[in-house]
């Protein structure tokens, strides 16, 4: 009887830790981040993860649902992303994309998804196809470089009066996209591209040839499109060759990084358009930064801030509803706050087209703003 | 031509020589190995890249310059050696493609060692060589470091070209190169002739390796890799397996990418090389120095 009773208390008790368990779980919803954690991009890869761990810790604190964050490589290469954009896919525990980080990947990707209902949400690809393609599963938390590239063109010609421009991009949807964007309005403002080359990302280090082939040019700036990697070592080929005109170039080089290979004497003056800087004075932009620095003792880039946003759009779509890949693609669109990257909230094309591009200049050895 | 586009082609010519030496510097080490054991050594830019971790790694701990070379040459020279052993050694009588295959797998094996030690993302590597440049003129500068780059170059060619024609063990790499199982029956343990070929070129392997990631300031996992592209390029233009072959296939190479760079488009520079290349091949099939064709 003994033995009878106990089995009966424990069934009990077994019942209820099981009831209580139902009551007390809260849903647990599985992203995937594919980016490049390996190659010349891995330091992207580092800091966005960094954003990230603030994000997940918000998120699974609040306690609406818990959040787990699937991560691959992509290696920056394109092909490998199509690969990584097959294995997410056919994972059916994913349930949206926060990726991936480069251009020309995210184009390789998205179709992928697209066949699968997947939403891609990419924190960081500006190329103006990615959202011009038909897919409706395709959202970024930044808006197109074509946006950015005029803007820049407009303040070469209207603020620093010059008329004769030396571009020079990465060969890839990114440094091509905002190279064409840059150009375009530049000429039609009236001024002239006195040389136009490209280089291959990650391969190509030694730029002298270039300096060399742009000091006998007419140009009055040079125009860097491209990640600080090979940005800097531009900056530091123009300086050792003693070629003297202003730098500009988007927002992969607003980075400290920057600064160190270019050294700072090169990259004095230089100027960069951004989504993220730690002076804007917004109050979301503020917590985040106070959040990062407390993390981790240094300034966050502008990467960490837009998958700290993506993660964030994405956990308030899933408690809105958004529980399968299909709810999703229905309210993400709808979704609209305040971020540390200033408003999210996605146009017809699905892109961020409201958020304010910033001016940074290096002045003294540091990034300050610009402004307006 | 006028003034400044003499010196503007002096510039590029500059450009374009120190290029060179450092396609012509891995080249030589990489092409050393094929001469003599007529195995593509895939590893060889793997072991440069390796070295000049370590030689970030000394300068980083504040050790000397001397020094941080030293550690360096001790470290891919042990490399090298243990890989001969452990991977190729037991695949010599086995078909050519096999210790081929053997050293891609070396390759990957130390990419990626490279990378959990190190990490993935490029590191600057520390300025330790007076790199301010030599103002001729406003429109020609020119590094120290080019210059070092191109001295270091010219001193292991001479000193290699001594080695193999003039010392006994020399002779003996030479013997070992034509016909291995008549060196042994001529009493030339053939196995430790083989170890010291990797052994020196994986100390030219290491001298290379600082001096280029001194020239290029950043040191990444993929830099071997990408590096030994453009040397067997160099070392097949020059003729295969021949020293002076790789010299000049490496000068060659930079100066036509330096001025495709500069007076065509950067964006087309390895379609000219690779064109430079298969006209080259077309008339003189084995190379400027004709070297080994008959087994390319």
């Amino acid at each position: 009887m003994r033995i009878g009773k106990y089995l009966f208390l424990s069934i009990i008790i077994i019942m209820g830790l099981l009831v209580s368990f139902n009551v007390l779980a809260v849903e647990k919803y599985k992203i995937g981040v594919p980016m490049p954690f390996t190659g010349d991009g891995a330091m992207y890869g580092e800091v966005a993860k960094e954003g990230l761990r603030i994000a997940l810790n918000e998120i699974n604190t609040r306690g609406n649902i818990e959040i787990e964050l699937v991560y691959h490589d992509d290696e920056a290469i394109p092909a490998n992303a199509a690969i990584v954009a097959n294995r997410l896919s056919m994972d059916k525990d994913i349930i949206a994309v926060l990726g991936h980080f480069n251009s020309s990947c995210s184009l390789a990707g998205a179709p992928v998804y697209a066949e699968h209902n997947l939403v891609m949400l990419s924190p960081c690809s500006s190329a103006l196809k990615l959202t011009r393609m038909g897919l409706n599963n395709v959202f970024r938390i930044i808006a197109t470089d074509d946006i950015l590239s005029k803007q820049m063109a407009d303040f070469v010609w209207d603020r620093l009066d010059i008329k004769k421009a030396a571009v020079v991009c990465e060969n890839s949807d990114f440094g091509r996209g905002l190279a064409n964007g840059f150009i375009d309005q530049f000429e039609k403002r009236g001024g002239s591209i006195s040389a136009f080359e490209t280089y291959v990302p990650n391969v190509d280090k030694d730029f002298n040839p270039l300096i060399t082939k742009f000091k006998a040019t007419d140009a009055e700036i040079l125009v860097v499109l491209g990640v600080y990697v090979e940005a800097s070592l531009i900056t530091r080929a123009a300086g050792n060759l003693g070629y003297k005109v202003p730098v500009i170039g988007g927002s992969g080089i607003y980075n400290p990084e920057f600064l160190e290979i270019a050294t700072p004497e090169f990259a004095e003056g230089a100027i960069s358009f951004t989504y993220f800087l730690t002076d804007y004075p917004d109050l979301e932009t503020q917590r985040f930064i106070e959040l990062y620095r407390t993390a981790y003792s240094k300034d966050p880039i502008d990467v960490p801030a837009n998958y700290y946003d993506g993660i964030h759009a994405i956990a308030r779509a899933i408690e809105l509803g958004g529980t399968t890949r299909e709810k999703l693609l229905e309210i993400l669109p709808t979704i609209e706050f305040k971020g540390a990257t200033g408003l999210i909230k996605f146009d017809e094309n699905h892109d961020c087209s409201e958020k304010i591009i910033m001016k940074a200049t290096v002045k003294d050895g540091n990034w300050v703003a610009i402004p307006d | 031509m006028d003034n400044t586009s003499l010196s503007h082609f002096v510039q590029v010519t500059i450009n374009g020589l120190s290029m060179g030496c450092v396609y012509a510097l891995v080249a030589v080490g990489y092409g050393m190995v094929y001469g003599i054991l007529n195995m593509i050594n895939f590893a060889h830019g793997e072991i440069y890249m390796f070295g000049a971790y370590i030689a970030y790694s000394a300068l980083v701990c504040k050790m000397g310059l001397f020094s941080s070379i030293l550690l360096s040459l001790f470290f891919c020279g042990v490399l090298g050696v243990t890989v001969e052993r452990l991977a190729y050694k037991p695949l010599r009588e086995a078909s050519r493609i096999a210790p081929a295959l053997t050293a891609m797998a070396v390759a990957l094996l130390i990419r990626s060692a490279v990378m959990i030690i190190w990490g993935s993302s490029p590191i600057m590597f520390p300025q330790v060589i007076n790199n301010k440049p030599i103002i001729l003129n406003n429109n020609i500068r020119f590094y120290p470091l080019q210059f070092s780059i191109i001295f270091v170059t010219i001193v292991i060619w001479v000193f290699s070209l001594w080695l193999f024609k003039y010392t006994k063990i020399g002779k003996a790499i030479r013997a070992v190169s034509q016909d291995r199982n008549t060196a042994w029956l001529m009493g030339i343990d053939a196995d430790k002739i083989v170890s010291i070929v990797y052994l020196y070129g994986s100390i030219l392997a290491a001298i290379a390796g600082f001096l280029i990631a001194n020239y290029y300031i950043l040191l990444f996992p993929l830099m071997g890799f990408l590096g030994t592209i453009r040397a067997w390029t160099a070392a097949v233009l020059g003729g295969i397996g021949k020293l002076s072959g790789a010299v000049i296939g490496g000068l060659l190479i930079g100066l036509v990418e330096s001025f495709a760079m500069t007076y065509i488009s950067t964006a087309y520079k390895d379609v000219i090389i690779f064109i430079v290349l298969i006209i080259i091949l077309l008339v003189m099939p084995r190379g400027l120095l004709k070297g080994r064709g008959q087994k390319v």
